[in-house]
């Protein structure tokens, strides 16, 4: 188990440096100067362009500034924005809190509503709560993030006003307020995964249940609640549990749209704000964080996968 | 420099004139900006939100104020030499910085050099090198000396990107794009990167009883839906740059209501003259037929908006050619004549750059291009985002394009900048015109205004006959706030963009 660990740490970091090195040319690549960000458009002229390309390196090679760029990353320094000049890394301990607290807050609610919902269809197969479920996720996974958070927006932050439309307050200044800001992008978050998680609870308990030693427990005469929780639902869960990992890092994907809607100041935003404003150490950061973040764990579902089932074993 | 009244401009029903109230001290406004302030260096541009921020912590020693008019601000009095070669300012005595050091000259000597001076980046770097030599003649006047007169210098002054910044300040090597320590209404408190920036009442301003609110936090919302929901919402006061589409929702709601500017901004198209078949100054005339300015006005403006069918000196100032209007018009049938004439009876085929990131750029290219196909002109869009869009103008990457401005001066010399062959604009477009540079020289020197209008209606004349650019339509643009926010202004015109400067005398209704 220890030497499978190590091997797999080894091979995220070999991982994460190709997603590096990926990222750096894809930016490069496109279109688009940061220079003229810099500047303004009204304020270009050659001498003044050629002047900050200077003070910001990007003068020199692409290849040169990448293996600059490298070392420094390895050295834990990550470097300047280009346009605000602020120091990468300090940003960076900002915002991930604020992602990490939508992608874990959205995953619990989904877990929390999706799972027993699973259940209740799992166990009540084919009849009304079965079938009222199921047209829920239905819709829960077709709708786009986006036209879920903006409605979301519309009806409850806008027309009742019950809970604020967008916006972040942090947690040391209003614990409150903080959570009344939480909720609508987290359920918006949640939406897709409540409704997957809730499909595959659904799936694999029915697979379960159909198994030979429940129909034993069963037959033992031990009481319906027993053999569904006891029994079933801890089988069915282990795909489940992979699932969940998945999820996680596909939040963070989603919560690129999210960030956006409900003005959540987080590592997606800042990543968007960066490629735009082509302010290519910044998209290097972020996204070789997201990238190490997503390698990590996906290795630590795998990891978990073993200690929950004990006939998993990794040599 | 008088401006014409701008009572045709600004928008009476929002006047803030009209309230009988007396102003309350006390209170706080949360204001949500379109982008977050990058950095807060007073001196170098980092975009509109960030000024908004900036002009309220700093003064300039002159200001736009009410209807767009220049007044005292630092300076408590100026004039100009007879030769137009020296501009003396007198300073305003008694004036503190926040951190309680006094105001004087030395202090502008020193934002003035901080702004000449390559390294700083100023966005005022060009202009303020035109000033030859800073005299002291005590602690409280100054005398600027130029090589050649310089009308416009005072309305540079008054650009908020012209702040002045004290010496101690400067020299204490505190990074001024963290902190700021400025002589305006409202002094820094705090700045939480994506968050919020928050500025408290100063104490110790130099206007008696202003500011009326206690605290300002500004909230960024770059996504434009987000930022109108939030003040539909209730969860911010105030909200800049208002999509035209959310204008009338903004209005009808009973809650709020708009603060606009009219001409504020303009659309036009602009032709690089390099190459053919624009390179032809009869086809770019003709082309100034086919565009229906009213269908960009309507459609993408949402009707909040002018056409332009003469010059671009806005109706507000002094130098208006008022005889001018007219001059191009939608006359599909007269483009084609026109076309036919320049050699092109069956039209050709040409690319127009434009972006996808703002939507009345691509907006206003989409129905450019449907104009031109009527006219047996096969169009073809390239829609990029904005910082491919500014690297391939600047390169001059491009056969003709849609694009937005704003006169950055009151004074007509802002002509300069667009059109002088030295400009950016000039030297990525290819454009030069003798008689152009000859006149905007003139148009700098002329002693008095009767002799100037006269030069800038011979300009706006050559430009309409060679038409390096056409222009399309002027927009209004502006504010939303809560009704209960009395007091605030939206200048008119291109001062629009410096209208947060009136916050130091808008106050909450409580």
């Amino acid at each position: 188990m220890v030497a499978y660990t190590i091997r797999r740490l080894l091979q995220a970091f070999a991982l994460i440096f190709v997603v590096a090195t990926l990222v750096a040319l894809f930016i490069h690549a496109i279109p688009g100067d940061p220079v003229y960000v810099i500047l303004g458009e009204n304020n270009v002229t050659p001498e003044r362009v050629a002047a900050v390309r200077r003070d910001l390196g990007l003068d020199r090679p692409v290849p040169v500034q990448y293996a600059e760029w490298i070392g420094a990353v390895a050295r834990g320094d990550f470097g300047k924005s280009l346009i605000s000049g602020r120091p990468i890394a300090g940003d960076l301990a900002l915002r991930l809190p604020r992602t990490l607290e939508l992608v874990l807050v959205s995953t619990l609610l989904s877990v929390l509503v999706g799972v027993p919902l699973g259940v209740v269809a799992a166990t009540n197969r084919n009849r009304l709560p079965d079938l009222a479920v199921s047209t829920l996720t239905l819709i829960g996974v077709s709708a786009p993030v986006f036209v879920v958070g903006t409605l979301l927006v519309l009806v409850i932050g806008v027309q009742w006003g019950i809970l604020p439309a967008a916006g972040y307050v942090p947690f040391r200044e209003n614990p409150i307020e903080h959570i009344q800001h939480l909720i609508l992008p987290c359920v918006a978050l949640a939406t897709l995964e409540t409704a997957i998680l809730q499909r595959m609870t659904r799936s694999s308990m029915l697979e379960v249940l159909a198994e030979d030693y429940v129909r034993t427990a069963r037959a033992k005469g031990l009481a319906g609640r027993v053999v569904v929780y006891g029994h079933a639902l801890r089988n069915a869960l282990i795909p489940v549990l992979t699932i969940i990992g998945v999820q996680i890092g596909s939040a963070l994907g989603g919560t690129v749209l999210v960030e956006l809607i409900f003005n959540w100041p987080g590592l997606s935003s800042y990543l968007v704000t960066g490629i735009n404003q082509r302010d290519y150490p910044v998209v290097q950061a972020v996204v070789l964080l997201i990238a190490a973040l997503f390698i990590l764990l996906n290795l630590l579902t795998d990891l978990c996968y073993a200690v929950v089932d004990p006939r998993i074993r990794y040599g | 420099m008088a401006l014409a009244t701008g009572a045709h401009l600004f928008d009476f029903s929002q006047a803030p004139a009209a309230i009988q109230e007396e102003p309350q001290p006390g209170g706080e406004l949360t204001y949500g900006l379109s982008a977050d302030p990058p950095n807060l260096d007073p001196q170098v541009d980092s975009g509109a939100a960030a000024s908004t921020v900036k002009m309220l912590v700093y003064s300039t020693l002159a200001r736009y104020w009410s209807e767009g008019q220049i007044e005292p601000n630092l300076a408590e009095s100026w004039e100009v030499s007879s030769d137009g070669l020296e501009l003396t300012l007198v300073l305003r005595p008694g004036v503190t910085f926040h951190d309680g050091a006094p105001f004087r000259g030395e202090d502008v000597k020193a934002s003035i050099e901080r702004m000449q001076d390559e390294a700083t980046g100023a966005t005022l770097q060009v202009e303020m090198s035109a000033i030859e030599e800073i005299i002291l003649d005590d602690d409280m006047t100054v005398r600027l000396r130029f090589a050649q007169p310089n009308p416009a210098m005072i309305e540079y002054l008054a650009q908020p990107d012209a702040a002045i910044m004290s010496k101690a300040f400067l020299d204490s090597g505190t990074d001024p794009n963290t902190a700021m320590v400025g002589t305006g209404p409202f002094r820094f408190v705090s700045r939480e990167p994506g968050v919020s920036t928050v500025l408290e009442r100063n104490e110790t301003y130099f206007r008696e009883g202003l500011p009326y609110l206690d605290r300002i936090t500004f909230v960024p919302y770059p996504d434009e839906n987000t930022r109108v929901s939030a003040l539909l919402g209730g969860d911010i006061d105030m909200a800049d740059y208002v999509p035209w589409k959310d204008m009338q929702t903004v209005e009808d709601d009973p809650a709020l209501k708009l603060a606009l500017g009219q001409e504020a901004a303009f659309m036009c198209v602009i032709y690089n003259v390099t190459e053919p078949p624009f390179d032809n100054p009869l086809v770019r005339t003709a082309l100034g037929y086919a565009y229906d300015r009213q269908a960009i006005v309507d459609a993408v403006f949402f009707g909040r908006g002018s056409t332009m069918t003469g010059g671009v000196i806005p109706s507000s100032s002094w130098a208006y050619n008022a005889e001018l209007e007219g001059t191009y018009s939608y006359d599909p049938e007269r483009a084609k004549t026109l076309l036919a004439e320049a050699g092109f009876p069956d039209g050709f085929s040409v690319t127009l750059l434009s972006t996808s990131q703002y939507g009345m750029h691509q907006s206003s290219a989409e129905i450019a291009q449907q104009n031109l196909q009527a006219i047996g002109i096969d169009c073809e869009l390239a829609l990029f985002d904005w910082s491919t869009v500014v690297q391939r103008q600047t390169e001059g990457n491009y056969q003709f394009r849609i694009h937005g401005l704003s006169p950055e001066l009151v004074d007509p010399d802002f002509l300069t900048n667009f059109f002088d062959s030295a400009s950016p604009f000039s030297q990525s477009s290819g454009f030069a015109d003798e008689d152009i540079d000859r006149l905007l020289v003139e148009g700098r020197s002329a002693q008095d205004e009767a002799a100037r209008k006269a030069i800038y209606l011979e300009l706006e004349q050559r430009l309409l006959e060679i038409s390096p650019w056409n222009f399309l339509a002027w927009r209004e643009q502006g504010e939303g706030l809560k009704e209960e926010i009395q007091g605030y202004e939206h200048l008119p015109g291109s001062t629009g963009f410096k209208s947060a400067v009136t916050l130091e005398a808008t106050w909450r209704q409580q």
